[in-house]
């Protein structure tokens, strides 16, 4: 019996990855267990195991093709066995849909046993591929002519020779870089269109909107590419709703102020975490996801924290909140949040989450309304603690107040039940001493 | 300026060096005697009669032998010219030169030296496969010799001198289809490589390659016989259009990478054509150190011309079959421009 490969889960956010390398020939022995292929995410590259012993058959996917999550590329067999089931293609960008799989063909010569993707696959010649990197063309534009259909670099120079050069002048072009002058916007009045000195002359005479004035063009890749996507998505696909509740957490400054007398440094993220664990294990409704059609309700409270990092907002998660000691928690954390400034985090640290914690006192910050950090169903956003003036009875006295935020998707949670949740949390950020009865 | 053939030029260069440095000797079968062939392929006819029977050395069938008094004489501080008619027999002799001529210098710390030539004809020449082979593979595996493999008449006359002079084993294998198509040993087919050798003192250095076509599209790597080859498919690609760059590496222990590397940057294609049998082979080689070393340079698969793996036939048709042809090279340089 074939065993299918698979692409594993990396979490329930990521459904693409890059295949970077089979560390197997196709037709070759592998054993259950062994390095079999290596995948990489935005974050990180891993090795994935082989799910079984056998000789590796079928491969649908070549490296630097990206493949979705949970898609076969590959299955692990005896070396005579038929293996039939159709292989999913891997995603291509360029491509349309690749032709059906035609199992006849392979059953009958597996020395042919390449699937149509693969053997209607045009080779780049590194000459060819250098060149059109360097000058920006499109690989999929061009008319392979050269030894086995390939691309060559004639291919890539008639390309540029199609297409008109964008030029300029050595004068005009140090004018526009001087001007920050995106000079392939001007029209050119040279020979063959070649933007000449009074072009960018007359360009930068015309008196321009204030947007036109980019300081700094950043392309959207890797980690912001990563937020970018899942922002949007999480903004476009859940039907988020914030409630904010004030706390009063006197009692909590107090409770840190004496752990740290008595040398447990825990920061206000710890105990927020320590609280999350146990109102989440009261409240296990909002420690869930929705999958398709179906709602899972986690068994395990995986805490994600979000950390500003030079890179961009990262989310290491912590596991088991409910489970750990508050010491046990303040060390994980620090270290976690050590490892995403550093951009050393595995991808298993940076997946897994049930529910996020994100923070933004430290910026003064009162309120705000978080996104939803997918495929997650909540997520709790806390303010500055600020001494206020508060009534106790009929006196005014001053007190340490917070103000709560949590986004919910009403898809999976109403609002009671949410609002019964952060009254939970509100609870226990109040009386901690609660958390141990 | 003086036309000479290679054989003219080989013998013109020992004369020189012999002259010069009263340490020079040959050594070889049947190469000054009397009414004999000047050695197999007439290198050293006459020699004897100049210079004696003391330093022109003749001695039975006996390869191992003479290399071995070759690299005693050396070690102990003369200068032999070694031949051995063909370079099959070499075998024989093989205990001799890897093992003691090519490690002694490494072994001893530098304090002895090996200042050994050995004189090597190569390449099929209907004479059967043991009268055949083109063994410079071998020996450029080998570490602790030079190998370097004249294909025109100046480069013979100055690579010999620069080998004799050379502190190291150097073996200097000729092509048997190159010493001359006149004459009497002259073999069927041979070409006749004559060009102007100057009669003053020069020399060619050891570890130098040289372009002897320049062009843009495609890098050939020919050496001896195939050298001419890869000029005369040259020719024919140009009426094509295609500019053929034909290098000579001349020396091919030390090798002159750059050059072919510059060249392989300029035009992104190689063919290596030689005369040897394909696997493990010295085209082998240098498509190694161009696919490590210029990759990204490339823009078609590296193409080897060589002898197919088996030894060369004897039946002439069968021969010319095995010995790379012009019309392989023009093949295989239309394949890596996509014309194939």
């Amino acid at each position: 019996m074939a065993t299918d490969v698979l692409v594993p889960p990396l979490g329930q956010t990521v459904d693409r990855v890059t295949l970077v390398a089979w560390y197997k020939e196709e037709g070759e022995a592998v054993a259950a267990g062994e390095a079999l292929f290596a995948i990489e995410t935005d974050k990180a590259t891993l090795d994935i195991e082989a799910p079984a012993s056998g000789v590796l058959r079928r491969v649908s996917a070549q490296p630097g093709d990206e493949v979705q999550v949970l898609s076969t590329i590959a299955a692990i067999a005896a070396a005579d066995e038929a293996v039939d089931t159709p292989a999913p293609a891997p995603v291509r960008q360029d491509q349309a849909a690749p032709p059906e799989y035609q199992p006849e063909a392979e059953a009958a010569t597996p020395a042919e046993a390449l699937p149509p993707d693969r053997r209607d696959r045009t080779f780049v010649s590194p000459r060819a591929r250098r060149l059109a990197m360097a000058q920006d063309v499109p690989l999929a534009e061009l008319q392979p002519t050269g030894p086995e259909g390939a691309i060559v670099e004639r291919d890539v120079r008639s390309y540029l020779d199609s297409v008109p050069a964008a030029d300029i002048s050595p004068v005009a072009r140090r004018m526009a870089t001087a001007a920050g002058l995106d000079w392939r916007q001007v029209a050119g009045s040279g020979p063959g269109g070649r933007v000449m000195r009074q072009d960018v002359e007359r360009a930068l005479e015309t008196p321009r909107s204030p947007e036109n004035e980019v300081a700094e063009t950043i392309p959207v890749r890797s980690i912001r590419a990563l937020i970018a996507e899942r922002m949007l998505r999480s903004t476009l696909s859940t039907a988020r709703v914030t409630l904010t509740a004030e706390a009063d957490a006197t009692a909590l400054v107090g409770l840190r102020a004496e752990l740290h007398e008595d040398g447990v440094a825990v920061s206000y993220n710890d105990l927020l975490l320590y609280i999350l664990g146990r109102a989440l294990r009261d409240h296990p409704r909002i420690n869930a996801s929705m999958e398709g059609d179906s709602i899972k309700v986690w068994r395990r409270i995986h805490v994600g924290l979000a950390v500003d990092t030079e890179r961009g907002l990262l989310v290491p998660v912590v596991r088991d909140v409910d489970r750990k000691g508050l010491a046990e928690l303040a060390q994980e954390t620090r270290a976690l949040a050590e490892r995403a400034q550093a951009g050393q985090n595995t991808p298993d640290e940076l997946q897994g989450g049930t529910f996020t914690l994100t923070n933004l006192g430290m910026y003064s910050i009162d309120a705000f309304t978080p996104l939803i950090n997918l495929p997650e169903s909540a997520i709790l956003g806390v303010g500055r603690i600020k001494k206020q003036p508060v009534f106790a009875g009929d006196q005014i006295v001053a007190r340490h107040m917070v103000w709560l935020s949590l986004s919910f998707d009403h898809r999976l949670v109403d609002g009671a039940p949410a609002a019964r949740f952060l009254q939970r949390v509100v609870q226990l950020v109040e009386r901690p001493h609660l958390m141990m009865a | 300026m003086p036309r000479m053939s290679i054989a003219e030029a080989l013998r013109q260069a020992i004369r020189e060096e012999m002259a010069r440095d009263p340490r020079v000797f040959c050594i070889g079968e049947d190469i000054g005697i009397e009414g004999g062939f000047g050695g197999a392929f007439t290198v050293t006819l006459g020699l004897s009669q100049e210079f004696g029977h003391d330093r022109i050395l003749d001695t039975p069938i006996s390869e191992a032998g003479l290399a071995g008094v070759a690299i005693g004489a050396a070690m102990a501080g003369l200068r032999p010219i070694a031949d051995v008619q063909y370079g099959d027999f070499l075998f024989c002799a093989m205990d001799q030169i890897a093992n003691q001529a090519a490690k002694m210098t490494y072994m001893s710390g530098g304090t002895v030296k090996v200042p050994m030539v050995m004189r090597v004809p190569v390449g099929a020449t209907r004479r059967g496969a043991q009268h055949a082979q083109s063994l410079e593979a071998f020996f450029t595996h080998l570490p602790g010799l030079k190998v370097v493999a004249p294909s025109t008449a100046y480069d013979a006359k100055g690579l010999l001198k620069s080998a004799v002079r050379d502190d190291n084993p150097v073996l200097v294998f000729e092509h048997k289809l190159l010493y001359g198509s006149k004459g009497p040993r002259s073999e069927k087919g041979a070409l006749s490589p004559i060009g102007d050798v100057p009669e003053e003192e020069y020399l060619v250095p050891i570890g130098k390659g040289i372009v002897r076509r320049e062009g843009r599209d495609v890098t050939i790597v020919g050496k001896l016989l195939t050298m001419y080859r890869a000029l005369e498919a040259a020719e024919q690609l140009a009426e094509k259009g295609i500019e053929a760059e034909v290098i000579d590496p001349r020396s091919l222990v030390p090798l002159d990478k750059e050059l072919i590397l510059a060249s392989v940057r300029k035009t992104g294609r190689l063919v290596i054509v030689e005369e040897d049998n394909l696997t493990g082979g010295w085209a082998a080689d240098i498509s190694a150190i161009v696919a490590e070393e210029a990759f990204f340079w490339l823009d078609a698969p590296i193409k080897r011309v060589s002898a197919p793996d088996t030894p060369a036939p004897f039946a002439p048709v069968m021969e010319e079959f095995y010995v790379p042809s012009v019309q392989q090279v023009v093949e295989a340089v239309e394949y890596t421009m996509g014309e194939g």
